[in-house]
């Protein structure tokens, strides 16, 4: 009877505390969901930089805070990778990335011999960081901010620490909000929660796909299973005898 | 020795897990141990519910509810909804060329900051020069008045049309993965009546398809895309977008100070 009581006991504890996570999470989905916007945002403060580079992809915004860099005089010139070519360039139907940028940042009064383009077809934020690495190579001394969307700057910050290694001290982050999308109410709209979503996932599987990432999961899943094996034969024995 | 050590340990473990004696236990330990196995099952069935949705999100067959098949039929004009759809240019080009449609249909998007600083063309003029330089006829090329800020606002143009010429059969071509959520949108928008004129068609990307999304990374990029725009459109239906106003100047002087 008295073991009977302490199972009702217990479980009423654990639909307690399932129903008071659920009412804390409902309580708090605001808050919680901001700090996630707020979370991958890691831009710093604009300072000066000997150049400044835009990563490809949010053309309408990425581009006028380099400018706006530029003309301030925090900056010497504009790096940027060249994109690869998609289907859509193929077709006609739309110039490639880089090439809209320069046109930007040409319309816009930087002059064709600010703009740097750093070589390489990049089709992702790890292929800009390399692109950057032998740039970063050649010119040993030289600091660089990177310019980049508010979402999109602590997976970039991940990728770029990684692949340039000692040399990503050189480097750091000035990003630019999204256009429609404000951090503090990214799920109320289409766009904000499919960016939101999206760089969530690939965060994911950047993260999960590095080498570290995987060793330390082996080594999580190896303990487990060694210590669950420990207490089912530690349980039988004791039953047995 | 070590194979006997085994042998010893199973045979002391199946003694207890088989034969439960009630002279050996008492009915109070019995019952516990069934409680809690229940709800090791409970747990573990739900581990294995969560685990299969997982599989199934990540699995390749998961993107065939992202893709509608078209049903065959006669269309008098086609109309390309995903804007940068290089390849559904293409498949208009080819149906042009083989008769099997008469009139090309093109929408205007809404006129934003590269268009307004000159860096790009407006997406309708690219795709009229495009079909032009491809070999469709200039005259087959209409313009559809009004202006689209959104999805939805593409199909109400297309709406627009369809009211005007009521006897008439349209085919709508977009991404192969976006198929599901433009057939959504277009039920949505078109009454009953109209809604047989109109038919969606998926567009193959080269690089990729609904069985191989996953080898590709614009494929990946395009599923999760999809797949999280086609789960909002279903269950928030339309966004309201609001205005931007905007001048280089003014953004420039703006984004710099707002990150100080």
């Amino acid at each position: 009877m008295i073991g009977n009581g302490f199972m009702k006991k217990r479980r009423l504890w654990a639909i307690l505390a399932i129903l008071i996570g659920l009412t804390t999470i409902g309580i708090l989905h605001e808050p919680i969901l901001v700090a996630m916007a707020v979370w991958l945002d890691v831009g710093e403060a604009p300072r000066p930089a000997d150049y400044v580079m835009v990563l490809p992809g949010g053309l309408e915004d990425r581009p006028f805070m380099a400018v706006a860099m530029m003309r301030a005089g925090m900056a010497q010139g504009v790096l940027t990778a060249e994109t690869e070519i998609d289907p859509s360039n193929q077709e006609g139907m739309s110039p490639a990335s880089d090439a809209i940028l320069q046109q930007i940042l040409l319309l816009r009064g930087i002059r064709q011999d600010q703009i740097h383009v750093l070589p390489g077809r990049s089709n992702s934020t790890w292929t800009d960081a390399l692109a950057l690495r032998q740039f970063m190579q050649d010119h040993s001394q030289a600091t660089i901010a990177i310019v980049t969307t508010n979402f999109h700057s602590r997976r970039s910050r991940w990728v770029f620490r990684r692949v340039l290694g000692a040399d990503a001290q050189r480097v750091f982050f000035v990003t630019v909000p999204l256009e429609r999308v404000d951090p503090k109410s990214w799920w109320k709209t289409e766009i904000g929660l499919v960016t939101y979503l999206s760089e969530y996932s690939k965060l994911v599987i950047y993260v999960g796909s590095d080498r570290t990432t995987i060793v330390a999961a082996i080594v999580v899943v190896v303990a487990i299973l060694l210590l669950s094996w420990r207490r089912f034969v530690t349980s039988s024995m004791a039953r047995a005898g | 020795m070590m194979r006997g050590r085994w042998r010893d340990f199973l045979r002391r473990s199946l003694s207890v897990s088989q034969a439960t004696p009630a002279n050996e236990r008492d009915s109070k330990s019995v019952a516990d141990e069934g409680r809690r196995r229940l709800w090791r099952y409970r747990i573990g069935f739900a581990l294995v519910l969560i685990l299969l949705v997982v599989l199934f999100g990540i699995s390749p067959y998961s993107a065939l509810i992202l893709v509608v098949k078209p049903v065959s039929s006669r269309s008098d004009a086609v109309f390309v909804s995903n804007p940068d759809c290089g390849q559904c240019y293409r498949t208009v080009v080819d149906r042009w060329k083989s008769h099997e449609t008469n009139r090309v249909l093109l929408w205007m998007d809404e006129h934003r900051r590269l268009v307004l600083l000159g860096a790009v063309v407006p997406i309708e003029e690219r795709a009229r020069q495009k079909l032009e330089r491809d070999g469709v006829a200039p005259d087959a090329i209409k313009l559809l008045p009004g202006e689209s800020r959104c999805e939805w606002d593409t199909a109400r143009i297309l709406v627009a049309w369809l009211k005007e010429n009521r006897d008439k059969r349209v085919r709508v071509f977009c991404n192969l993965l976006d198929s599901r959520r433009w057939t959504m949108i277009f039920d949505r928008v078109v009454d009953d009546s109209s809604r047989s004129r109109v038919t969606v068609e998926g567009v193959t990307d080269p690089r990729y398809d609904e069985t191989n999304w996953w080898r590709d990374r614009t494929g990946i990029k395009t599923y999760f895309f999809s797949l999280f725009r086609l789960s909002y459109a279903y269950w928030r239906g339309e966004d309201q977008m609001p205005d931007v106003d905007w001048s280089p100047d003014a953004f420039e002087s703006t984004v710099l100070e707002s990150r100080r």
